[in-house]
């Protein structure tokens, strides 16, 4: 079976899409991916339709709660490596399907206060679906620090106000243009911008992701 | 509130139909620390810079792909540095400085 990244949170704007299609892009280099654009704005789906990513990938919103099952079924049984789901920014049946399914959850947080109250109150949804998996612990989560400028305070103190949440916190994504330049274009950063710090951050949380989710309990202790 | 929970319900009901059984592989978040220290370790970095100044340039875009290459093969011959465009145009005019500041002085 696929392993399945979510990419969500409650909030718009915090790059969801952004770092969904640009993880799987990454990822494709030694897997098998497909991406699964739950968001019914569908930008990801957009993005994929110009045809210059490595991956291949569907728009499948899932608005009807009634639908959650045929939903989750399908994506259990797209035939890859790795499943991303890019999720709407809202609490809704997508989001809490994706969270039933998902290996891992990641959720993009942008540095201001809005940003941090919608990551609170997805923490809080990742908690409830957690409790009530049957595989208990499951899903992983991952905050990941985006859009940082780091020559604002905002910026420099959003990784500490993340850690203060209790979940791991991922590498942060800066605010670079070659993330808006090459979504313009339909490229991912690795083809527009090879090795560009922008690349490299997107490397290091693939990496990241990756790693977490092929953990097995005998490679480390247990919480 | 209730909405919610509903909603967390239903989808536990219709994961039971899909999902197999637990394979118990959680990944938690004790499992998860000494990978995101590893990562955090190889993030990379940029040092707080003084005495610089961001702007924007509206350049021809050829102009903009040439200082790109030249920003690419520099980094990879500092065996994977950062590319960075704002280097190499500092560079051109440092190298063109002294000119640069008679027409200045004109």
């Amino acid at each position: 079976m696929a392993r399945i990244i979510a990419f969500g949170n409650l909030k718009g704007g915090v790059g969801k899409s952004t770092l969904a299609v640009n993880v799987a892009c990454e990822l494709a280099s030694s897997s098998r991916v497909h991406l699964v654009d739950a968001d019914g704005q569908g930008t990801a789906a957009e993005w994929l339709q110009a045809g210059h990513l490595p991956i291949t990938g569907e728009s499948l919103p899932l608005e009807d709660e009634q639908q959650a099952a045929p939903w989750m079924r399908r994506v259990l049984a797209v035939n890859v490596d790795i499943v991303v789901i890019d999720l709407p920014p809202n609490n809704g049946a997508a989001t809490t399907a994706a969270l039933f399914i998902a290996d891992i959850f990641v959720m993009p947080v942008g540095p201001s206060g809005l940003d941090l109250r919608a990551a609170t109150k997805a923490l809080a949804l990742l908690h409830e679906a957690r409790a009530a998996r049957a595989d208990g612990g499951k899903p992983a989560g991952l905050l990941v620090p985006s859009r940082v400028d780091r020559r604002t305070g905002a910026g420099r103190e959003i990784e500490a106000a993340l850690h203060e949440m209790g979940e791991p916190v991922g590498p942060a994504i800066g605010l670079r243009s070659a993330f808006v330049d090459s979504a313009t274009v339909s490229e991912w950063v690795g083809s527009f911008a090879p090795r560009s710090v922008a690349h490299q951050e997107i490397i290091t949380l693939a990496a990241v992701v990756d790693r977490i989710t092929r953990r097995k309990p005998a490679d480390g202790p247990q919480g | 509130m209730a909405r919610k929970a509903s909603l967390v319900d239903q989808m536990r009901a219709a994961a039971a139909t899909v999902m197999p059984a637990p394979d118990a592989t959680p990944a938690t978040l004790e499992a998860a620390r000494p990978i995101l220290a590893d990562a955090h370790a190889r993030a990379p970095t940029e040092a707080p810079s003084k005495d610089m100044t961001t702007t924007a340039i509206h350049i021809p875009r050829d102009v903009h792909d040439m200082l790109r290459r030249v920003a690419v093969e520099r980094a990879v011959r500092n065996q994977g540095g950062r590319p960075s465009v704002s280097a190499v145009l500092t560079d051109l005019v440092r190298r063109h400085w002294d000119e640069l500041e008679a027409e200045a002085r004109r």
